[in-house]
């Protein structure tokens, strides 16, 4: 199986192909825009929802100096036995290695010619909380942006997973980082939220119960993107201990509250190979 | 919040016709410069009603046309074609945004409906006008009203990093204006000994009976206010913006006493928020209370 690719500048076509373009047109071009200064590499993969294929053959070449926006042919005859709907991920990344900015484009038809595809690159916000981004093998989760959208108690609440190398059987799990005095976190509560770290609030005391587990349904997007549906979340309880400490409060927050603090996303290959985390600051 | 320069009162009755079966004026010459296509109209609507809002630019005042498309439909319709001229008035606008209600045989609003902002056309520019059924009619307790603001919807929405996401509340009216006093309070239920001081008991002025930890009855304290940030985009349209840094609720003694935060946005959006909208001119006002929607 092979895909053909080639990449090119600004809108030079013919001048600029690299490689062996046969007598068929390219299926796709992707111009690709809003690069950011200092990336040297791209990467592209394709995904085939229809029939749920990620294309293995992925496209990554030298992003020749000084020379944005891109133009990337791909053409996927041969390679995919009909023409249909493909989403495309892409990934820059420095001379270092690490990814600059990552993009997901919606699914898009093939073309009797061929399919213009804009693909608007996303940089990395804030690189520091991005710590797997200069990881070479995938997957690599470096940004969590938090959407919601409807009605009081119903409203669609997602998580949007920014990254490289998602692949369909990925696992994704969520923790909420809120801290819980050990004095009043006991039981229950420590079955939901099983991390000892040191408290950020002295008042909370030394060491705090935090990771308290999450619920999500996963959808995948691309090899770019990711979707974590959120339902309502139970809260965490802890009733009062018996007497004589009585004088101890009842622990009692929603899941509200949950979301309310950062929360950490760790997205596993199926095989549990490759792990990667985002923690949001 | 988005601000008029002057509003003034249409000059003259603006050149509105309705297509179709209906018409209530002909364009005054040649053709309207904006078609509306009013879709999703609900079966039990009878009558239709259509406001302009001009907003204001670097090269023109803003201005709230105070006259209304009022037209009857016919039965069985579920989309009716607007015709609306504003050429010649407020300055020949460089855009205009449109909005739409159907009222029920009893008067009561069923159905609102907004448009993009959309540029006139020297011939006729077409604009899309899909009508949203209120999920919760019966939280809207002005709907029947015949003169506003009323409320009809509030939705949620928010976009972003965690810290720095844009919340911002949805709402869906009648006869908005700009110029109107919008307050969010959230329904969220502080323990006295969470809420004991003046920066906190002012912002949570309203007291609720409650139990404490050990199950004994206590007054809590309950609407909290909100900041907010409005966005007004139209008779029928408005964006209440709630910034998480303006919104954390603290209980302070004052001094060198610890400041402890008794609520934050995060907390208080677990709770119902009770819109309410307050035209000062005619002290009319109009809430809306949220309901938990089942899934």
């Amino acid at each position: 199986m092979s895909l053909q690719s080639w990449i090119l500048h600004g809108a030079i076509l013919a001048a600029s192909v690299a490689g062996g373009m046969g007598c068929s047109l390219p299926e796709y071009k992707l111009l690709v825009s809003n690069i950011p200064e200092g990336s040297t590499r791209i990467e592209a993969a394709i995904y085939l929802p229809q029939s749920s294929k990620l294309l293995r053959d992925q496209v990554s070449a030298e992003i020749p100096a000084g020379k944005v926006p891109l133009s990337v042919l791909l053409d996927l005859q041969g390679t995919v036995d009909q023409p249909e709907r493909a989403v495309f991920g892409v990934a820059t990344r420095d001379a270092s290695g690490c990814i600059t900015a990552t993009s997901n484009t919606a699914p898009v038809a093939p073309s009797q010619s061929v399919a213009d595809v804009p693909v608007r690159m996303i940089p990395l916000v804030n690189p520091s909380t991005a710590t797997d981004r200069c990881n070479k093998s995938p997957p690599i989760l470096v940004d969590v942006q938090r959407e919601e959208l409807g009605y009081f108690g119903n409203a669609d609440k997602r998580l949007l997973l920014g990254g490289w190398g998602f692949v369909p059987t990925d696992k994704v799990t969520i923790k909420s980082q809120i801290q819980f005095s050990q004095t009043l976190c006991r039981s229950q509560c420590r079955m939901r939220c099983p991390d000892v770290k040191p408290c950020s609030n002295s008042n909370l005391g030394t060491m705090c119960q935090t990771g308290c587990s999450l619920t999500g349904t996963m959808e995948y997007a691309g090899p770019g993107l990711l979707l974590l549906h959120l339902p309502e979340q139970t809260g965490v309880q802890e009733p009062p201990p018996p007497p004589p400490q009585m004088t101890l409060a009842r622990l009692d927050v929603s899941g509200a509250e949950l979301l309310g603090s950062p929360i950490a996303v760790t997205v596993t290959a199926a095989d549990g190979s490759a792990v990667t985390t985002f923690v949001e600051q | 919040m988005s601000r008029l320069n002057a509003l003034r009162k249409t000059p003259r009755s603006s050149a509105l016709h309705l297509a179709g079966l209906l018409t209530l004026a002909a364009a005054s010459c040649g053709l309207p410069e904006y078609r509306m296509l009013v879709s999703n109209i609900p079966k039990d609507g009878k009558a239709l009603e259509v406001a302009a809002y001009v907003q204001a630019t670097p090269t023109s005042e803003g201005a709230l046309p105070s006259d209304r498309i009022v037209a009857d439909i016919p039965s069985g319709r579920s989309d009716l074609i607007v015709s609306v001229n504003l050429r010649g008035l407020y300055n020949s606008p460089d855009s205009a945004v449109f909005a739409a209600i159907v009222r029920d045989a009893g008067g009561c609003i069923t159905a609102v409906g907004y448009t993009a902002r959309a540029a006139p056309s020297p011939t006729v520019a077409d604009v899309e006008l899909p009508l949203l059924v209120p999920r919760f009619p019966a939280l809207s307790r002005q709907r029947c009203s015949t003169t506003g603001p009323i409320l009809l919807d509030v939705q949620r929405q928010e976009q972003g990093p965690y810290g720095k996401t844009d919340f911002r509340l949805l709402i869906a009216g009648w006869d908005l204006a700009p110029t109107d006093q919008v307050t969010v309070q959230s329904q969220i239920v502080l323990q006295p000994t969470s809420c004991q001081f003046q920066s906190c008991t002012d912002r949570c002025r309203e007291t609720v009976s409650c139990l404490d930890a050990a199950g004994g009855p206590v007054l809590c304290r309950t609407g909290c206010t909100l900041t907010t940030i409005a966005e007004y985009l139209g008779p029928s349209r408005l964006i209440l913006h709630i910034p998480e840094a303006d919104n954390v609720v603290q209980d302070w003694a004052g001094g060198r006493t610890p400041i402890r935060e008794s609520a934050t946005l995060a907390t208080m959006r677990g709770s119902p928020f009770q819109v309410t909208i307050l035209r000062a001119s005619n002290s009319q006002s109009s809430s809306y209370t949220e309901s938990k929607a089942s899934p």
